[in-house]
């Protein structure tokens, strides 16, 4: 028992030796380096395309699902390499992964938000209601029709 | 045992403290503490970014024509730049770790200079989104021709969340600042804390790749919606 930390100490005390596995290379870093301005130059340019829809995903979802896609990517190079999480602990690494996974879940409250229009709200029936009443959302629905210059929209928008 | 440690620590190893078993397990310490902290931030900005997915899932036609409005070459600059001084405070933490003092000391001068040059440009950035009135106000969307036809509610619930979130990023930025300098200063200094130890510089190191990653999301997220079609 008494011989573990000495042991790891001995170990440990090797200093510089003993990190040196622990130290990223220059031309590791670079690589990330470039590979990080790749990648924003590929997202700047998606985000200028039409992608197609596919399937029943539009394609404004594709566009964006791309986006959020190569940030991830860029996200994770971070992390990995410059944050060093490769070299860390298995406790650290579950760690940072849980502070992502909990994000990820947070945005299940969509589901609430994305659900409202379900159940009209009695007595909100004003203006030109759609689908015959007024719902808890929005003052103007559905803001799906909306196009640029159509001053229709002027018109649909509740009294504040 | 612990006392035998303790020695051991002060003869070998000037950066282990007494309530630690070896390094390894001080360092995992740090890191993890380090990342408690990180986590937090992130569901800080987290919960602006859900706002944000919220209402642009919602008005995404008005909040493309409002988004047009931002300078797509001055927010890529400005991804550049804090890539390149994410890249620095690596390095820097690799010539920490070599115990090079004054690689370490440029990289973070380098990382110093590219955080002013990121304040500077969204400095200007800033100043014309005032100049037009696109700051969320009584007075907002004065100047019609700067909301590019999107409804003025629903472009100034866009900017709203545009200076939150930029702004808080922007706090954040100071903070770095702040805090790189007196890092700077104590390897200036030759100051024990971080010539002995390479953790206080990782630590400040993980601050400022957390600032680049809020960065890396906001970028695409207010510079570069795709047109609705």
């Amino acid at each position: 028992m008494a011989t573990t930390p000495l042991s790891t100490n001995t170990h440990g005390a090797g200093g510089h030796d003993d990190h040196s596995s622990h130290i990223s290379s220059t031309g590791l870093l670079v690589g990330v380096l470039l590979l990080l301005m790749g990648l924003m130059g590929v997202t700047i340019w998606a985000s200028f395309i039409d992608i197609p829809s596919i399937g029943p995903i539009p394609g404004i979802v594709m566009n964006n699902l791309v986006a959020l896609a190569i940030a991830t990517v860029k996200a994770a190079l971070v992390i990995w390499f410059f944050m060093g999480v490769r070299f860390a602990s298995s406790l650290a690494k579950i760690w940072v992964a849980a502070g992502f996974l909990v994000l990820f879940l947070m945005f299940g409250i969509m589901g609430d938000y994305g659900t409202r229009k379900f159940e009209p709200v009695q007595g909100w029936e004003v203006g030109t209601p759609v689908d015959g009443g007024e719902t808890a959302l929005p003052r103007t629905w559905p803001p799906e029709g909306r196009t640029p210059g159509s001053p229709a929209i002027e018109q649909n928008l509740r009294p504040r | 045992m612990a006392a035998i440690a303790h020695d051991h620590a002060h003869d070998d190893h000037g950066a282990l403290h007494h309530q630690f078993e070896n390094i390894e397990q001080q360092n995992d310490s740090y890191i993890v503490g380090m990342w408690t902290f990180l986590v937090t931030e992130v569901m800080f900005f987290g919960a602006l970014f859900f706002i944000y997915t919220l209402y642009r899932s919602m008005y995404q036609m008005d909040w493309y024509l409002a988004h047009e409005e931002l300078d797509v070459t001055l927010g890529g600059i400005n991804t550049v730049v804090l890539l390149i001084s994410s890249w620095t405070v690596a390095m820097a933490v690799r010539f920490a770790q070599l115990k090079n003092r004054k690689m370490v000391i440029l990289n973070l001068l380098v990382t110093l200079g590219c955080a002013f040059t990121f304040l500077v440009i969204k400095a200007f950035e800033y100043a014309a989104k005032f100049e037009h009135h696109l700051f969320p106000g009584p007075t907002f969307g004065s100047v019609p021709s700067h909301l590019n036809g999107a409804n003025s509610n629903y472009a100034q619930l866009f900017y709203g969340l545009y200076f939150g979130m930029t702004g808080l990023h922007a706090v954040h930025i100071l903070v770095g600042i702040l805090v790189i300098s007196a890092l700077t200063y104590l390897w200036v200094r030759k100051a024990d804390s971080v010539m002995k130890d390479y953790i206080p510089t990782e630590l400040v190191g993980l601050y400022w790749h957390f600032v680049d990653l809020v960065w890396i999301f906001l970028f695409p997220l207010m510079y570069l919606m795709p047109k609705p079609h």
